[in-house]
């Protein structure tokens, strides 16, 4: 279960976002909010990437708010660059095990996620010759790789058209429930909430 | 583009026929230069000289040795600094230390030189240590390869730094979520952006080390090791054989242009002169403790290579035995002479880098791809001239018309003016020709243009560039020991000729008196000449 408590993340203009939240294994999230409110920034300071003002953020009743970006029990996805461009889909999926699993463990698990996200076939190829959605997609699979529970994505598909980011949108809902992820998504799309069947979280500034 | 109805009616006469002009005057210089030199040094007997003479032959490999050994040093230091400092983005004194490392761009070589002795020359801080028994008997080869290393190890460093903080933000956020390893994070990240600028940056290299002139003059300690510049200028100033310098220059100029031709200069130069950007995080290879001992060790060696020499001359130096320098006009000509030649030089660039920028964007208006092609190498052309060679050129082009040391002034003006202009225009030029797409439609609107157009908008909303690019100029042309060795005179002298007198005949106290004011007043003109227009732009812009 994740947990965020009283978190407060302070801005220089001298106001702050406030969020509390409790989400279980295998829901969704979706941060909500105007452009600029601090959607990405919560991403961010969750990751580690930002400071945090005050509160605490816990997995499974563990506080993880001290913890070194690479310690902490999630998985990110952006917008865009999150593949390494010159190196295969396959190597760009496979660098998230490779500290933590043998070989044959690697690629058995790798057949397994590849193939539910319909990417078998294009992991030969480097990841600047893959489309936006391809690239997604292979982020998605580094991120099932990995093995962290929680998965936070930042306007991951607003680049790719209707159709595609419908299609994605329905990928991210069907692995959060294989394998029971806690999932936040930032969306400023309506649609988006009600398809992925997602909890809405909007955000607000307020003064400090 | 090119010559729609829209384009036409950004077009302007008037700057077309300004830039075709400069374009022809810097045209013309550049082939009479090299019609100069052809027509005294391309003789036969000389030509066949280059197959047999063996004192040739030796300044060609000692050229080509201490180039690529410097090369090697520069190199290797340069990319372990830039991704040391990379990885410790929150290293104490981490601005401060890239501060002193970068100012080597701006430092008059005759400075570095004082400096490298009080560490590492026979009676510098080294040989008084335990450690002297690694020195080499004579500095020689040595101390210029150290002395290259000090100036261009920085801009390696630079370089790669820039292109390291190039990596997209969420590629290095992902680098830290996934854990990578040193050798993943290396092969996979740096290494990668690193190749990209390699060769380049190594080419700029090779060639600022294979002209280098004042350097090896200095610290080379005689005939053994020298260079093809050196040569020139030995052969005019103490042969005065005018075919040699003539044909030494020549044969240095096609060896440059080929240089360039393989590795691509301009584009590691422009890299060079952009500011690194910012950094975000701790980079997750940094965390095994090896690591940090690694970086400690790289971060050490870089300080005691570029910023206690520095360190030294301000704190070892015998200031007040030097002080009866100051009370004399010889003094004081010198620094009038050097402030006036760098501002007079800086100027020069800058209007030329205008000139030029402006015909480039008219030429993007008009269509005229082969005008652009030309308009590069018309500054280009004084990137591959040396300093000496230009500076051979103009005195045997000019030694029978005028009196060389009566205008030295306006000579050196002219060729310090001329070898800081390709830096110039790449620093303007992209950021101008970008301004004027932008506001063309706008002024069109509002009916602005020619000066009005050139005070109120363009040159305050440059001001950055426009103050960079002088105080760069300056700062070049201030500390220059090249040109001025041929037209330099008791008559006419400068900080940097002064120092290098004091450095053949002992006068040890006045030299480093001297170079830290050369240290100081270069610095000096280069803050003042970016806060002074970025002030102008400010109080236009109200």
């Amino acid at each position: 279960m994740l947990d965020l408590k009283h978190i407060t993340i302070a801005f220089p203009e001298g106001d702050a976002i406030r969020c509390d939240l409790t989400l279980s294994a295998g829901e969704i999230c979706a941060i909500t909010g105007p452009s600029g409110v601090g959607k990405s920034t919560l991403l961010l300071a969750l990751a580690g990437f930002r400071e945090v003002t005050s509160g605490d953020m816990l997995w499974q009743g563990i506080s993880f708010a001290n913890q070194a970006v690479w310690d902490r029990p999630l998985s990110l996805l952006f917008q865009s660059d999150n593949l390494f461009g010159h190196l295969t889909a396959a190597r760009n999926i496979t660098l998230a095990a490779e500290k933590t699993a043998k070989k044959h463990e690697i690629a058995a698990k790798m057949k397994v996620i590849t193939s539910q996200l319909d990417i078998s076939d294009i992991l030969d190829k480097t990841s600047s010759a893959l489309s936006g959605g391809q690239q997604q997609r292979v982020g998605l699979a580094r991120s099932l790789m990995s093995d962290k529970p929680i998965l936070l994505l930042d306007e991951p598909f607003s680049a790719l058209d209707k159709a595609n980011r419908h299609r994605a949108l329905q990928l991210v809902k069907e692995i959060t429930n294989a394998h029971q992820l806690t999932t936040l998504i930032v969306t400023h799309d309506e649609d988006d909430i009600s398809g992925l069947g997602a909890r809405s979280l909007p955000l607000q500034r307020q003064a400090l | 583009m090119a010559n729609t109805p829209s384009a036409r009616l950004y077009q302007s006469k008037s700057r077309y026929v300004i830039g075709l002009m400069g374009v022809f005057a810097l045209l013309s210089l550049g082939i009479l230069c090299l019609w100069t030199l052809a027509g005294t040094g391309l003789t036969t007997a000389l030509f066949t000289s280059l197959f047999h003479d063996s004192y040739l032959a030796h300044v060609i490999y000692i050229t080509v040795k201490q180039s690529l050994i410097s090369v090697f040093f520069a190199t290797i230091i340069g990319m372990a600094g830039a991704i040391a400092f990379h990885r410790r983005a929150s290293f104490p004194l981490r601005s401060w230390l890239l501060l002193g490392c970068f100012s080597a761009m701006i430092m008059p070589t005759t400075v570095a030189a004082v400096g490298l002795l009080k560490l590492w020359g026979q009676s510098g801080l080294i040989a008084q240590t335990p450690f002297a028994i690694f020195l080499p008997d004579r500095l020689g080869l040595w101390s210029v390869v150290l002395a290259h290393v000090f100036f261009n190890a920085p801009l390696v460093m630079r370089v790669c730094l820039s292109a390291l903080e190039a990596v997209p933000l969420p590629q290095k956020r992902q680098a830290a979520l996934l854990c990578l390893s040193p050798r993943d994070y290396f092969m996979i990240l740096d290494w990668p952006v690193i190749r990209s600028v390699l060769p380049s940056i190594m080419g700029l290299v090779f060639l600022l080390c294979f002209t280098s002139f004042s350097l090896v003059l200095m610290l080379g300690g005689g005939p053994a090791v020298t260079t093809l510049e050196v040569s020139i200028y030995t052969s005019l100033r103490f042969d005065f054989n005018l075919p040699q310098a003539a044909f030494l220059s020549f044969l240095q100029l096609i060896i440059c242009a080929f240089l360039l031709r393989i590795f691509g200069k301009g584009q590691s130069a422009a890299t060079a002169l952009q500011r690194p950007a910012g950094h975000e995080g701790k980079r997750a290879d940094g965390r095994p403790l090896v690591m940090k001992l690694i970086d400690v060790f790289i971060i050490s060696a870089i300080i005691i290579l570029n910023i206690i020499p520095i360190a030294l001359l301000l704190v070892q130096s015998d200031f007040i035995a030097g002080l009866p320098l100051l009370a004399g006009s010889r003094f004081w000509n010198a620094f009038f002479n050097s402030v006036t030649l760098a501002s007079g030089s800086a100027a020069f660039a800058l209007c030329f880098a205008f000139i030029l920028g402006f015909l480039a964007h008219e030429c993007r208006l008009r269509g005229r791809p082969f005008l652009l092609q030309l308009i590069e190498i018309s500054h280009s052309l004084f990137l591959i001239i040396p300093a000496l060679v230009l500076g051979t050129a103009l005195f045997i082009l000019l030694r029978n018309t005028i009196n060389l040391s009566a205008h030295a002034l306006w000579l050196l003006m002219l060729g310090n003016g001329l070898l800081a202009l390709p830096f110039c225009y790449r620093i303007i030029a992209p950021a101008l020709g970008r301004h004027l797409t932008e506001t063309d439609a706008l002024s069109a609107m509002l009916n602005l243009s020619g000066g009005k157009r050139l005070v109120t908008i363009i040159l305050p909303s440059l001001r950055g560039e426009i103050g960079f690019a002088l105080g760069l100029s300056a700062a070049l042309s201030f500390g220059d020991l090249g040109i001025i060795t041929l037209f330099g005179s008791q008559a006419f002298e400068t900080l940097p000729y002064l120092l290098f007198q004091f450095l053949n005949r002992y006068g040890a106290n006045e030299a480093d008196l001297l170079a830290v004011i050369l240290l100081a007043t270069s610095i000096g003109l280069y803050s003042f000449f970016i806060k002074m227009v970025s002030m102008w732009g400010r109080y236009i812009a109200r």
